[in-house]
């Protein structure tokens, strides 16, 4: 059996870096989701993952570290992470905001109460 | 609408605010504007930044009759529950709501609510025999 591919996209002023890693377990996305066509950028993201979990063991660490998200995209990320949800293996949302960014802290916290998922918060410093 | 983006995130710079405001005003931003660039035939985006100390965004668009109706059942959805029951609904929407062809499930407008305080203003001004412009405005406070 062939081993899955990772899926790595660079980011744009609009949409997050992807890092979807097979090997390594971990799926990260880092930067602005404000795309005007959500869908179509989370379509491979959700293809990806419904691949990987189908077969995956172990832990998956699932990092989240964006600065914005348009509404389009909260409803993909929740999407997404329904699938991970799904997986074959155990999975770990880290859900990160920066200190005072009380909107970006109480998206995780609401995403925290839907998703059957441990979830941790983690404040970074707006310097980071 | 990428060049409009950097040019408020330009003016919000210059406004010197916290930087949380400045993410949440941003983000009121770029619903405002692909709001008008998803539902509007033709329109306009404007922005300003206020002596009191808020931060204004005006959208305004041509409808016709239909999506006036259609804009008119979603703003009375989304202005039917008082602020602090917001939340709930957009967990609620987010958890169960299903996708508008727009891709957001109806949450556009409770989040401009929410990054705006509750001041968003609506008005629909005749123009045409068929059509009205839509003028959308948000009022996001820069100071806390």
């Amino acid at each position: 059996m062939n081993a899955m591919e990772d899926l790595i996209i660079a980011r744009t002023a609009k949409t997050p870096e992807v890092s979807f890693l097979a090997l390594d377990k971990t799926m990260t996305l880092s930067g602005r989701s404000i795309p005007e066509n959500s869908i179509q950028f989370f379509e491979p993201l959700l293809a990806w993952t419904e691949s990987f979990c189908k077969s995956c063991e172990g832990q998956v660490e699932v990092h989240v570290k964006l600065e914005y998200f348009n509404t389009s995209s909260s409803k993909c990320l929740m999407d997404l992470l329904k699938k991970i949800e799904q997986c074959s293996c155990a999975a770990v949302v880290y859900w990160y905001y920066e200190e005072e960014d009380e909107d970006m802290q109480e998206a995780g916290e609401d995403y925290a109460a839907i998703i059957q998922l441990p979830f941790k918060l983690v404040e970074t410093s707006s310097e980071d | 609408m990428d060049t409009i983006l950097r040019w408020v995130e330009h003016a919000l710079d210059d406004a010197e605010v916290a930087k949380p405001t400045k993410k949440r005003a941003f983000r009121c931003a770029v619903e405002v504007i692909q709001n008008l660039s998803k539902h509007g035939r033709r329109g306009s985006f404007s922005f300003a930044i206020h002596g009191d100390g808020s931060m204004q965004f005006s959208s305004v668009n041509a409808v016709d009759d239909l999506q006036r109706d259609d804009l008119n059942v979603a703003l009375e959805e989304a202005n039917r529950l008082p602020l602090e029951e917001l939340r709930e609904q957009r967990l609620k929407k987010l958890a169960h709501g299903s996708r508008t062809d727009k891709g957001g499930a109806g949450l556009g407008l409770l989040d401009l609510r929410a990054c705006s305080e509750d001041r968003v203003y609506t008005e629909f001004i005749p123009c045409s025999n068929e059509l009205q412009w839509f003028v959308l405005t948000v009022e996001v406070p820069l100071t806390t």
